[in-house]
């Protein structure tokens, strides 16, 4: 009896979690908070992310040399960035509001490195002043919004206009795939912290169900968002474009 | 609007409670970096929920004799504690064990094991525990403080000198994209759900190109004075002895603390 | 001597024209003699702002010369033109970047590698001038506009130019702020001798301490005397879409409309009661009730 409770379990605890989300939908934070991943665990995603943070810096030191405004343009940008992540946006389905991650829109302004710097700078202050993530879980968390959403955003951006894609339909792509992206990163990564005995699967799967009702239509907002920050910036001041850019050209 | 509740966020955000004297305000930054570090640590690695329910409670005891204001410590942990909740109920539901109590939810049963019991009351332990470390943290560490902390433990300059950047102008575009959104509101920009749509993409776009115009007036008045690719900073004094004391008798308390509760 | 005194700032014909084509200053001839209190005076969109960035070195005009001290500042590095000319800019939001109020003071002077000592000192100095050394602790963010503006303006203190550029210092505060920050200008220049340039719109203040003004119109330096010089002329301000200061416009009206015969066109209200009492006889005033505070401004 209590093997076949076992079998049923995930699934239906899935769709019971992702009941309860839609309720209580600040607990499915954006980021991992601090103290749930096990020690191991956080150490390895800090052992990982930490070159693409890296290289950030690399990239900052070298154009901050190359052109003296580089350094305030990313601290101001970065804190844009920050603040329209903290933009409380409402989801239609659920009837509940989530913040948009922001990752697309700098990545594709910026480049995916520098996102990756900017992202573990935000991380951190948000984790210090805000409770929001933690310090153990900054690795996790810069990995799955700075590396995984910066850089599949800033890939499927200049994919779409390559193939053709208008520069709004290449910012909406951009957005809602970094959005996805970074929240399938974290579902991963506390699937793998929270299963035992090789079951991160189906949790993966449980968390992802919970995540899908806010994060299915919140990825979509989010893409209309970067399209729309986009093009608004590409109206105003076509030179933005070639900003990430700065620095390597001139 | 989107803006809606922002301010609360960032009056959150904002070291407000930083600036009132309390004994653990006057404490050396770098001291409570360490400290805070280390007590996340032992935190995460309790097996035990003991020890990340006392740093909880400190936290709480901390923010009282900051004199933090109750309303303001209930906020903070709103989020994480909701995060707790979520994965104590991941726990108590899906870890195979002994079946101590099942239920049926729309034809849907459920069955919370006793090991998942345990491990979920742990982990919420552990996040409460090193939520309350960092809130207690911030609660009585300014951040310029933190900053130059920073830099005086070795933290990659450039890194630094983006968080400072990203700190102090935080608070300019936040103002900036209240005022951008009140005057959308006012002007009827989210009245409907397609309107509100590209109200919100307005909004961000003109965050985020006022932030770079922002930018190079910034970058001149750096250069008027003197700036010459770097911000320059003030090394604070050497930890000195009487702060290598502080440290290791804080750490060795915590160490005490943790090998007790761990073993009861 | 044999030779003129050399201007502490001056530009010879500059010319420049944003990339955009938008002509912003045309043949600009701009002096201000050391230790002189100079004011450029122009509606919004007429070039004063880049005019004052010209002056720093902040655009480059495509011709003409910015000379300090006679000395041309293309040939100057930053260290040493920034160390002799400061510069204020309108928005003090834009030019706080560090967390607290000391280490943005401190920025200036540690980018001159002064010893830390020095750079205390300096800082210290710089607020007190201020009157700010109150907020030395306090974090940027946690000010108001007024503390703001002087916060910004102490930066630029503490680098120890000798000359000093601020465009609208006074925009932005309430009265008592303004009249703060005006009294702080003046007695910079006229105590401790530093070369004052500001642009402004504050047209009511501005006799009380402008030893020259410079009016600018749609990027052309078109007219330049002292107060009453300028003030005389009022098609040329009508022009440059400016007015007279209010106190003057209503004697102005007085004498033209009314037919009241006042001597001259005073510009500040010192002078205007002056000017009026002069027509009031003795016998219709009330004895003096009041003891006249002595730092009335005017």
């Amino acid at each position: 009896m209590t093997d076949m409770k076992k079998k049923q379990v995930p699934m239906m605890a899935a769709l019971f979690i992702a009941f309860m989300v839609a309720w209580a939908p600040k607990a499915a934070a954006m980021h991992i908070t601090e103290g749930i991943l096990p020690a191991s665990w956080a150490g390895i995603w800090f052992l990982v992310v930490a070159p693409f943070v890296f290289m950030g810096l690399r990239e900052l030191r070298i154009r901050s040399a190359r052109s003296i405004h580089f350094k305030p343009l990313i601290g101001l940008t970065g804190a844009a960035v920050f603040v329209i992540s903290c933009m409380p946006i409402p989801v239609p389905v659920v009837g509940a509001t989530a913040h948009p991650c922001g990752v697309g829109l700098a990545a594709i302004l910026v480049g995916p490195t520098i996102t990756a710097l900017i992202a573990s700078v935000a991380l951190t202050l948000q984790a210090l002043f805000l409770a929001h993530g933690g310090l153990s879980t900054l690795g996790a968390n810069t990995l799955s919004m700075g590396v995984i959403g910066g850089f599949s955003g800033y890939a499927v951006f200049h994919l779409g206009k390559r193939l053709g894609a208008g520069t709004w339909a290449s910012a909406f792509a951009a957005g809602l795939i970094a959005n996805w992206a970074t929240y399938s990163g974290t579902a991963l990564f506390m699937a793998l912290a929270l299963a035992r005995n090789g079951e991160w699967f189906s949790m993966f799967l449980a968390i992802m169900a919970a995540f899908a009702p806010t994060q299915i239509p919140l990825g979509v907002l989010e893409g209309f968002i970067t399209a729309g920050a986009y093009s608004f910036i590409m109206r105003r001041r076509p030179e933005v474009a070639d900003m990430d850019r700065m620095g390597v050209a001139t | 609007m989107p803006t809606k509740g922002m301010a609360m966020l960032f009056e959150l955000f904002s070291d407000i409670f930083t600036i009132r004297q309390s004994r653990l305000a006057s404490v050396d930054a770098r001291v409570k970096v360490i400290v805070a570090l280390c007590a996340v640590i032992m935190t995460l690695a309790a097996s035990s929920p003991l020890f990340p329910t006392l740093m909880l409670l400190a936290a709480f005891t901390g923010a009282y004799m900051a004199s933090v204001p109750a309303r303001h410590v209930a906020l903070r942990f709103a989020a994480p504690a909701g995060t707790a909740a979520f994965i104590f109920l991941l726990k108590a539901l899906m870890t195979p064990g002994e079946v101590i109590g099942s239920f049926q939810i729309a034809g849907i049963g459920f069955a919370a094991t006793d090991e998942g019991l345990r491990q979920g009351v742990l982990i919420c332990a552990r996040v409460m525990g090193a939520v309350g470390v960092l809130l207690l943290f911030s609660f009585v560490t300014p951040a310029h403080h933190l900053f130059r902390s920073l830099r005086w433990m070795g933290a990659p300059k450039g890194w630094v000198e983006v968080a400072m950047l990203m700190y102090r102008f935080t608070f300019d575009i936040f103002e900036k994209a209240v005022e951008v959104g009140s005057a959308q509101r006012t002007r009827l920009g989210y009245s409907t759900a397609g309107r509100s749509l590209s109200s919100a993409g307005t909004l961000a776009g003109a965050v985020a190109l006022g932030a770079m115009e922002k930018a190079e007036r910034v970058e001149e008045a750096m250069l008027v004075r003197g700036y010459n690719g770097e911000i320059p900073y003030d090394p604070p004094p050497p930890l000195g002895a009487y702060g290598v004391l502080k440290t290791s008798g804080a750490l060795l308390a915590l160490a005490a603390l943790f090998i007790i509760l761990e073993t009861v | 001597m044999t030779q003129q005194t050399l201007a502490a700032l001056e530009t010879k014909c500059i010319c420049f024209t944003y990339q955009e084509g938008s002509k912003a200053l045309l043949d600009v001839d701009f002096v201000a003699q050391d230790g002189k209190f100079t004011a450029l005076l122009a509606s919004n969109g007429s070039g004063k702002t880049t005019l004052l960035k010209a002056l720093v070195g902040l655009i480059k005009p495509q011709t003409g010369q910015v000379l300090v001290q006679g000395e041309d500042i293309r040939s100057m590095n930053s260290s040493r033109l920034y160390g002799r000319v400061g510069m204020v800019f309108q928005n003090p939001d834009d030019q706080l970047f560090a967390p607290t109020v000391a280490e943005d003071v401190a920025f200036g002077p540690r980018n001159m590698n002064l010893p830390e000592a020095e750079v205390k000192t300096r800082v210290e100095e710089a607020l007190f001038k201020v009157c700010a050394g109150h907020l030395a602790g306090k974090a940027v963010h946690h000010l108001s506009y007024g503390e703001k503006k002087r916060v910004a303006l102490a930066g630029v203190l503490a680098m120890g130019p000798k000359i000093l550029i601020l465009d609208e210092p006074t925009a932005g505060l309430d009265p008592v702020g303004e009249e703060g920050m005006t009294r702080l200008l003046s007695a910079l220049n006229r105590e401790e001798g530093v070369t004052v340039v500001l642009a402004t719109h504050s047209i009511d203040l501005l006799p009380l301490f402008a030893d020259r003004i410079f009016v600018l119109k749609n990027g052309r330096a078109i007219q330049n005397g002292t107060a009453e010089e300028i003030f005389r002329d009022q098609e040329m301000l009508k022009s440059a879409g400016l007015r007279l200061p209010y106190v003057s416009a209503l004697l102005h009206q007085l004498k033209h409309y009314d037919g009241v015969p006042i001597n001259g066109l005073p510009l500040t209200i010192g002078e205007a009661r002056k000017r009026m009492l002069e027509h009031i006889p003795e016998s219709a005033l009330v004895k003096s009730l009041i003891k006249e505070p002595d730092d009335e401004l005017g």
